[in-house]
């Protein structure tokens, strides 16, 4: 895909002319210098491949972290007319729901500097983390673990781990509805029945940060965040059941676009008709993986707080802890949006894509509808991660979507070759930063110069109008599977 | 019926696969001098990336069957297949045979029908005190997947992509 292609908008805004099949344009949010990163690799073929699908809506999206994904682009978002269009599994990813949870104190990092080391040991030793974790609760019979695919976070909350004040601060309530247990096969139920409370591996991460920059004072207060303050941030997604749960559609959906007759650039887009059995089917699994990952994360939530409890030797009241929000990063959801001057049912996928909902939305929770939704945008366990808000450009622009991370830059293999012969931990220790991980050879692979500068991709979003800063978290201790 | 085996050696590794550079994800590149080496190779490739296979004894045996149209098909049924045993008994294999039902003697990649695999493992399950796990692999993709037959020096060999979400 060449350089000549694109066509610059403005300052961040880019587009890919829909040419061939493309039945819509390509549109690129970068700076200079990202979209130079993007243009290294195939992400941009897979921009103008995405725009090929039926029933694609104004335009095949791509965010400032954008990168090769399988399929779609990681970084990508795409609007399918419910009408008329198609649903695809490789427009979400493997690790369905994949997303960030934070979570705010009423402590002053500051306070915590001398127990700092302890609290991580905590965190580590209290919350499963490395390949295959496992054992956070007893293994789930058949009975609760489909309760759990339907009911989601609320699963948790009803058995005592977290309020009902969690679920009013989670993406949809926690619980994605229209899922169906039955549309989930065996082996997914095997692969997830003693995985709820785990944080898994690779860049799933616990993180605990200070609050040590506020860009907007009157959002930041809505959402309860201040300069100095203690907060900790999840990351992780719907472990081994989600991962089924997309290979096993991925087959389902290779069929399908012979039984429909629809012609693709690249099987890996392969899809259904959203109406079509097989459409329905998979967005009735993949609400059961997200629903799982809702409840995860509450589950983590949970083992956070009982180990920040253990270690500070403090009451929850003194702690304070509590959920600031919680979004997905990976999910198709039908929404609606304006088209062309006129309310349209879409779905919307968003593969490493954060949904950004603009004030008034009734879809985002009282306490913030008026400021906008929490976008929470993690990091490099080295730099920064950052809480932005939604807002109606994102509506108007982006179906109400923006970036989700700092994308990787460097492949695993690069960042191990640069790692040998350093110790990362060591490293981040003299930045101040205490990082326990199950395997030396994750934090090679997760090093900080292994990512985008994420200040830089958050800034294409913020200058956008897309998803302002909101306040900056800086990471202080790190547990990484 | 076509049979081949693999055992998993260090200093045996760079003989079996290599890894290729990927901007995010584990892409692997499997060799062997036939079909069912090379299914038997990608099996111990699988398990060398996924624990440090050193401290791992072969104490169970484990058999998978798969089917596939094409070769490429069944390399990667077998390795989902073995993801599976992997994610939900932690077993973990460090000698794998192969036997492969199918493809007449000599024929091309592109030429083998239907093919039925089966591939007898022997290891053991990933005991916590005892073993280490290495990397999570979420899933086997259809993505880069390749075999393909090629022209030696020595006359011809096997060759596979494949690549991991991870």
């Amino acid at each position: 895909m060449g350089a000549t292609e694109l066509r610059r908008l403005d300052d961040w805004t880019w587009e890919l002319p829909a040419t061939g099949g493309m039945r819509v344009p390509g549109r690129i949010f970068a700076d200079d210098q990202l979209i130079d990163m993007v243009r290294e690799d195939q992400s941009l073929a897979q921009v103008a491949n995405v725009a090929h699908l039926p029933g694609i809506l104004c335009c095949s999206l791509a965010m400032p972290d954008i990168h090769f994904g399988y399929g779609f682009p990681i970084g990508g978002v795409a609007a399918f007319s419910v009408e008329e269009g198609v649903v695809s599994p490789g427009g979400v990813g493997y690790d369905i729901n994949c997303g960030c949870r934070l979570l705010a104190t009423d402590l002053r990092a500051d306070e915590v500097k001398s127990d700092l080391k302890r609290v991580v040991d905590q965190l580590f030793r209290d919350v499963p983390s490395g390949v295959g974790s496992s054992g956070a609760i007893a293994k789930l019979s058949r009975k609760e673990l489909e309760q759990l695919l339907v009911e989601g976070a609320g699963w948790a909350v009803k058995r005592g781990y977290g309020t009902a004040a969690d679920l009013e601060r989670t993406e949809d309530g926690g619980a994605l509805p229209g899922a169906d247990p039955d549309a989930v096969s065996e082996r997914a139920y095997a692969r997830g029945q003693d995985q709820v409370g785990t944080l898994g591996s690779g860049n799933h991460f616990l993180e605990l940060q200070v609050v040590d920059r506020v860009f907007d004072s009157q959002a930041a207060e809505a959402f309860g965040l201040w300069e100095g303050q203690l907060t900790l941030m999840v990351h992780c997604g719907s472990r081994g059941l989600g991962y089924q749960i997309c290979d096993d559609y991925l087959v389902v959906m290779a069929e399908a676009v012979r039984r429909y007759h629809i012609e693709l650039p690249d099987r890996q887009l392969a899809c259904a008709p959203i109406s079509s059995p097989e459409g329905r089917s998979y967005l009735a699994a993949m609400a059961c993986a997200a629903n799982y990952a809702w409840a995860n994360r509450q589950m983590i939530m949970h083992l956070v707080e009982q180990a920040l409890l253990r270690a500070l030797r403090m009451s929850p009241k003194a702690l304070g802890l509590r959920l600031v929000y919680d979004v997905a990063h990976n999910i198709a959801k039908l929404e609606t949006h304006e088209v062309d001057g006129r309310p349209v049912a879409a779905c919307v996928h968003r593969k490493g894509a954060t949904r950004a909902f603009g004030p008034g939305r009734t879809e985002v929770p009282a306490p913030y509808r008026e400021v906008g939704q929490p976008v929470l945008i993690p990091g490099d366990m080295g730099t920064a991660s950052f809480v932005c808000k939604g807002t109606d450009e994102a509506m108007r622009r982006t179906f109400g979507s923006t970036c989700h991370g700092a994308g990787r830059v460097l492949s695993r293999s690069q960042a191990l070759k640069r790692a040998r012969g350093r110790a990362i931990d060591r490293e981040l220790a003299a930045a101040g930063i205490v990082v326990r991980s199950q395997g030396p050879k994750t934090l090679g692979e997760e090093m900080p110069e292994a990512y985008k500068d994420v200040e830089r991709v958050v800034s294409v979003m913020d200058g956008a109008g897309i998803s302002p800063k909101v306040v900056r978290l800086r990471p202080l201790g790190v547990v990484k599977g | 019926m076509a049979q081949g085996s693999s055992r998993w050696s260090a200093a045996l590794r760079s003989e079996v696969y290599r890894e290729l550079e990927h901007p995010a994800d584990l892409l692997l590149e499997i060799r062997a001098q036939d079909l069912p080496g090379l299914l038997a190779n990608a099996l111990i490739a699988f398990y060398d990336q996924s624990a440090d296979l050193a401290g791992f004894e072969p104490r169970r045996e484990l058999t998978l069957e798969v089917h596939g149209d094409q070769p490429a098909d069944a390399l990667r049924n077998l390795l989902s297949e073995a993801l599976y045993h992997f994610d939900t008994e932690r077993f973990v294999g460090t000698e794998a045979s192969v036997t492969v039902e199918g493809p007449a003697p000599g024929a091309l990649a592109e030429e083998l029908g239907p093919l039925r695999v089966r591939a007898f493992l022997r290891g053991e399950n990933a005991d916590p005190h005892r073993h280490v796990l290495t990397t999570e692999i979420k899933a086997v993709t259809y993505h880069l997947l390749s075999v393909e037959k090629v022209v030696t020096d020595g006359g011809s060999a096997w060759r596979a992509t494949v690549l991991f979400d991870i």
